[in-house]
C-alpha cells in the first residue's frame, strides 16, 4: 500500500469522535482544506520554498517579499547569536582558568561584541578583563577593545546594516577561527527588515497556528508542557484527517504539517530561560529522523536545544546538535568549532572514563 | 501502583512466555540491559551495562551535578594542597554501608589500593594512576597524594568506592565472594540474583538521599525486538538503549518518552597486534580494505561510519581523514606486501595455506550477530575464510581482556564526555587488549592528558585520530545515536549521558 493511501486508511482508523471541536483556525486548516492552495504558492518560488521547509537556510533578496517562515529565520540567527556570545565569553573564561588564555587572545573582546551586539550582559569576568578600555557599544558597532583588523568588518556589518542586506560586503570579514561577532545580528536585520508576503504566505510553515492572535498566544503556551502541545497536536491532527480528501491526507503526511508546526511552536514559545526550556525542548525533536533538520526538527528547536545544553553545563551535547545543524545553516562552522573549544577546555585536567558496548 | 503481571496476548504469541515476569512488589521499575553483567563488583567493570548498575548500587567521593560539574557524593569537604600535589578528603558522617557499617577512610584506602594492586588485575586500574599514596588522616579524613600537581583533582575521584571490611587484602581475585553479595552505599541496594539473569535492588536511605522509586529490576533481553514490545506492552518501564529502527514505533507512541543521551560509541573490528600475522601493518590495512562498513551497518540501523576512535561530532574526530571504503584492489596491493597471494579465489599464505582468522563477539547480542554473519559473507566472497565463536561475559573477560587469547574481535566501545582514548591506544594503557603501540600516539596522549590549551589538546588528539587510522589496530566501522527510552508513568527523568542513573533519585512514579 502506497504511503498516501496508508495514510488515508490511517486517518479513517483514527477519526475521532463526531462531538470533538474542531481545531482553531489557521494556516494548516485551510491548506487541508484546499491542498492546492499550497501547490500555487510554492510554485511562486519552489527552490526556496522547499529549502526552507528542509530546514535549510534561505537568504533573503534585498527588496523582494519573504514568506514568513523565511522572516522567521531571524529567530534563528538570534537564537544563535546569543549562543555564539555565550560560547565565546565561556570560552575565554574557562580556557582563562583552567589552562592559560594567551594574553593576546582576541576571544574576550570577541564575546563581548557578540554580546553586546544580541543586547546580552558582558560578563563580570570579561568586562574585568577588558579593563576600563571596554564600553558597551550600544548601539552602534564599535567599541575602544575592537582590534584593528576587525574595524573594517564592522564597518562592512554597519553598512550592510543599514542597506538591508544579509551579509557584509566581499573580503570584508575574511573567515578566521572565530565567529563574526556580527554576522547573526546582520542576518537576523535584514531578514526583519525584508517586506512581509501577504496571505497564505505570511503564515504557511510557521508557528503560527491559529489566525487569531490570542489563540495563537495561548497554543504556544503550551510549549512548556509538552505533553499539553503533544496531545493538543494528537487533537488538531484527528480533527483535520475527518473528512479529508486523500490529497489532503497526503499533504498532511508527506509534509509533516502538524508534527512541524508542534515543533516550531515548542521552540518559539519555550520559556527564554534557555536551561529552564531543556527538557521540553529536548521532548519536542524527532528522534526518529536522528535528531537531523528537516520539517520535524526545525533549525529553530535545534538552536534553541543547543543554547539549552550550553546553559546547563552538556556543551558537547551542544556540539553534537550544531554538528547535526551545520550542513543545513549558514555559518556554523566556527560557532561548532568555538563550542567543541568550549568542552575542551572544560574537559581539561579530566580523565575521561570509557566502558564495552 | 498497580500493573499487569501476565504478558499480554501479543507477547505470548510471539513465544515471549520465557519472559513473562516474576510477581514483583508495585512499583519496580525494570529495565532491560542487553547482556547481564557478569560481574557487580566496581573493580572489575568493562561494560556499561556494569557501569549502569553500580551507578546505581555504589558511590564515590565525587560525581556530576546536573550541570556535569564535579559535586561531592562521599566526601564533604575536601582541601587541596597550593602546589596541587595532595588532596586531603573529609567524608560525609551520615553514611553507611547497605549492612549498616558506616564508611570509613580506610574504605576508600582500600578501593585505591586495590585498584592498584596488580594482584586484583582491575581493568579500572587506568583511573587511579594519578594518585601516588592515600592514607587515613583521622576517623572522617583521607589523604590523596598525586604524581604531579592536580589543579582539579575531584574530577578524577568519581570511581566507586568498595566496603573494606568485606575484603581480606588488596589483591582481590575475579572469584571474591564480594560479586555474589556486592554491598555499596548507593540508592539501591542488591537484594538477589534471580534465575533468569535478572537483578533486583531495593531503596535505601532516608530522607533525601532515599529515591523515590521504591525497586529496581534489571532485566537481561538479549532480542532488541523483544525489548521494545515489552515496553510498549508495559512489562518493562525502561531500554537503555534503543535501536534506531525502533524510534519511530517508540516515538510514536504516548506511553513512552524517548531521551537522548550520549556515549560517544563506535564499533570496530580490533586485531590482536601481539600475534602474527596482525603484527604486519600491510596485513590490517588489507583486511580493513575488505569490509564494506556501509553495507554491514544497514541491516543494523542508520548511524555515520567513523574513520578513527572518535564520533564525527567530537572536536577530535579528524575530517581529513575518511571512512575507509571496500577496496578489493587496493587490499590486494597491501596483501601482497605482507606475503599473500590470491589463489582460485581465496587468498593463501607463502606456504599455501588459506587466510582463516577467528572472530570473537559478544554471545546474545543480536545486532552483533547479524554484523558477524554479514562479515563472514563479505570475506568469503574476498577469499578469506572467517571463524566465528560467540563468547558469553565472563568468557569474553577472560579470553579478550586477561589472557588475550584472540585474532579478531568485534567490539563497541563507549567514551563519557571526555572521550578519553588513553586506555585503549596507550602502549600502557588498561584496555589496550589489541596491543597497540606506536611511541608517537603514546607522546601525542600524554601531551592532550596535561595541555592547558584547548586548541593543542584538540590538535594532538586529531594527530592521534590519523595516526590510529593509518596503523589500522581496528577497522573502525561505525557509530549510532543513543537513545533510551522510558515509560511516562516516570517522571522527572534526567538521564546522565554516560553513567544513565547517576540522578535516579529524583526520578518518581507519576
Amino acid at each position: 500500500m502506497s504511503r498516501v493511501l496508508l495514510g488515508a486508511a490511517l486517518g479513517i482508523g483514527c477519526a475521532p469522535a463526531p462531538s470533538a471541536p474542531p481545531p482553531p483556525a489557521g494556516w494548516v486548516g485551510r491548506v487541508v482544506a484546499d491542498p492546492d492552495r499550497l501547490t500555487v504558492l510554492v510554485a511562486e518560488a519552489p527552490e526556496a520554498w522547499i529549502r526552507g521547509h528542509a530546514g535549510r537556510y534561505v537568504p533573503p533578496t534585498v527588496g523582494a517579499p519573504c514568506p514568513g517562515w523565511m522572516r522567521a529565520q531571524a529567530e534563528v540567527e538570534d537564537e544563535l547569536g546569543r549562543l555564539t556570545a555565550e560560547v565565546l565569553q565561556a570560552l575565554a573564561q574557562t580556557w582563562a582558568e583552567r589552562g592559560a588564555l594567551p594574553a593576546d587572545s582576541p576571544l574576550p573582546a570577541l564575546g563581548a561584541l557578540a554580546a553586546a551586539d544580541q543586547g546580552l550582559p558582558v560578563t563580570p569576568w570579561i568586562a574585568a578583563r577588558l579593563g576600563p578600555g571596554w564600553a558597551a557599544p550600544a548601539p552602534g558597532l564599535t567599541s575602544g577593545v575592537l582590534l584593528e583588523p576587525m574595524r573594517a568588518c564592522a564597518d562592512a556589518h554597519a553598512q550592510a546594516r543599514a542597506s538591508g542586506a544579509a551579509e557584509p560586503a566581499d573580503g570584508a570579514c575574511p573567515p578566521g577561527p572565530w565567529p563574526d561577532p556580527w554576522a547573526r545580528g546582520t542576518r537576523a536585520a535584514a531578514l526583519r527588515a525584508c517586506p512581509e508576503a501577504s496571505g497564505d504566505a505570511a503564515l504557511v510553515f510557521t508557528a503560527r497556528w491559529a489566525d487569531d492572535p490570542a489563540e495563537d498566544a495561548a497554543l504556544r503556551a503550551l510549549a512548556a508542557d509538552p505533553y499539553a502541545l503533544e496531545a493538543e497536536a494528537a487533537r488538531f491532527d484527528a480533527a483535520l484527517r475527518t473528512g479529508a480528501s486523500a490529497a489532503a491526507v497526503a499533504t498532511l503526511d508527506e509534509l509533516a504539517l502538524v508534527a512541524g508546526w508542534r515543533a516550531r511552536a515548542a521552540a518559539s514559545g519555550a520559556p527564554p530561560d534557555r536551561a529552564a526550556a531543556l527538557p521540553a525542548l529536548r521532548l519536542a525533536v524527532d528522534a526518529a529522523a536522528g535528531g537531523s533538520p528537516g520539517p520535524t526538527n526545525p533549525p529553530q528547536l535545534l538552536a534553541a536545544l543547543a543554547r539549552a545544553q550550553v546553559a546547563t553545563g552538556d556543551v558537547r551535547g551542544a556540539a553534537t546538535t550544531l554538528y547535526e545543524l551545520d550542513p543545513h545553516w549558514v555559518g556554523i562552522g566556527p560557532l561548532r568549532d568555538a563550542t567543541g573549544d568550549l568542552h575542551v577546555a572544560r574537559e581539561i585536567g579530566r580523565d575521561g572514563d570509557s566502558k564495552e558496548l | 501502583m498497580s500493573r499487569p503481571l501476565r504478558l499480554p496476548r501479543p507477547l505470548r504469541a510471539l513465544g515471549l512466555g520465557a519472559l513473562a515476569l516474576p510477581l514483583l512488589a508495585p512499583g519496580a521499575f525494570r529495565y532491560a540491559e542487553d547482556r547481564a553483567p557478569a560481574l557487580v563488583d566496581p573493580l572489575f567493570t568493562t561494560s556499561m551495562a556494569e557501569a549502569r548498575l553500580h551507578e546505581l548500587s555504589f558511590e564515590g567521593l565525587y560525581t556530576d551535578d546536573q550541570n556535569l560539574a564535579a559535586t561531592p557524593l562521599l566526601a564533604e569537604s575536601a582541601q587541596r594542597a597550593p602546589d596541587g600535589r595532595s588532596l586531603t578528603v573529609r567524608l560525609r558522617g551520615d553514611v553507611t554501608w547497605h549492612d549498616g557499617a558506616p564508611l570509613r577512610p580506610e574504605d576508600v584506602v582500600f578501593t585505591v589500593r586495590a585498584m592498584k594492586d596488580p594482584g586484583t588485575l582491575s581493568p579500572e586500574a587506568g583511573r587511579v594512576t594519578f594518585i601516588d599514596a592515600v592514607e587515613v588522616v583521622d576517623p572522617r579524613t583521607v589523604r590523596f597524594t598525586f604524581t604531579s600537581p592536580q589543579d582539579r583533582p575531584e574530577e578524577k575521584l568519581y570511581f566507586k568506592i568498595l566496603p573494606a571490611h568485606l575484603f581480606d587484602g588488596t589483591a582481590v581475585p575475579r572469584s571474591h565472594p564480594f560479586h555474589q553479595r556486592p554491598m555499596g552505599t548507593g540508592p539501591y541496594q542488591v537484594q538477589r540474583f534471580q534465575p533468569d539473569q535478572s537483578i533486583q535492588l531495593q531503596a535505601r536511605g532516608d530522607g533525601k538521599r532515599r529515591p523515590a522509586l521504591p525497586e529496581i529490576v534489571m532485566r537481561e533481553v538479549s532480542d532488541k525486538n523483544y525489548q521494545a514490545k515489552l515496553l510498549l506492552y508495559e512489562s518493562l518501564e525502561a531500554l537503555v538503549r534503543v535501536l534506531p529502527r525502533d524510534l519511530a514505533v517508540l516515538q510514536g507512541s504516548r506511553q513512552v518518552e524517548l531521551y537522548p543521551y550520549q556515549t560517544n560509541s563506535w564499533w570496530y573490528v580490533g586485531m590482536n597486534l601481539a600475534r602474527p600475522p596482525f603484527d604486519q601493518p600491510d596485513l590490517r590495512r588489507g583486511l580493513s580494505l575488505l569490509i564494506d562498513a556501509e553495507a554491514l551497518l544497514q541491516p543494523v540501523g542508520t548511524g555515520d561510519l567513523v574513520s578513527g576512535p572518535y564520533v564525527p561530532s567530537s572536536p577530535y574526530y579528524n575530517h581529513e581523514v575518511p571512512p575507509l571504503k571496500k577496496d578489493e584492489a587496493k587490499a590486494a596491493e597491501h596483501l601482497g606486501r605482507a606475503g599473500y597471494t590470491k589463489k582460485g579465489g581465496a587468498w593463501v599464505d607463502r606456504s599455501g595455506n588459506p587466510l582463516t582468522f577467528t572472530l570473537a563477539a559478544p554471545r546474545g547480542l543480536e545486532s552483533a550477530q547479524e554484523v558477524v554473519i554479514n562479515l563472514q559473507s563479505q570475506l568469503a566472497s574476498s577469499g578469506v575464510r572467517l571463524n566465528v565463536e560467540f563468547l558469553d561475559d565472563a568468557a569474553w573477560k577472560s579470553s579478550i581482556w586477561r589472557q588475550r587469547d584472540f585474532q579478531l574481535v568485534l567490539g563497541q566501545w563507549s567514551f563519557d564526555r571526555s572521550e578519553d582514548i588513553r586506555e585503549q591506544f596507550h602502549s600502557q594503557g588498561t584496555r589496550n587488549f589489541c596491543g597497540y603501540k606506536n611511541p608517537e600516539v603514546d607522546r601525542l596522549l600524554d601531551e592532550a592528558r596535561s595541555a592547558t590549551d584547548p586548541l593543542a589538546k584538540k590538535q594532538s588528539l586529531r594527530q592521534v585520530h590519523a595516526l590510529v587510522h593509518a596503523d589500522a589496530p581496528m577497522a573502525f566501522l561505525w557509530t549510532m545515536d543513543s537513545y533510551a527510552a522510558m515509560t511516562r508513568r516516570v517522571r522527572d527523568v534526567v538521564v546522565h549521558p554516560f553513567y544513565f542513573f547517576t540522578w535516579v533519585r529524583g526520578w518518581r512514579w507519576q
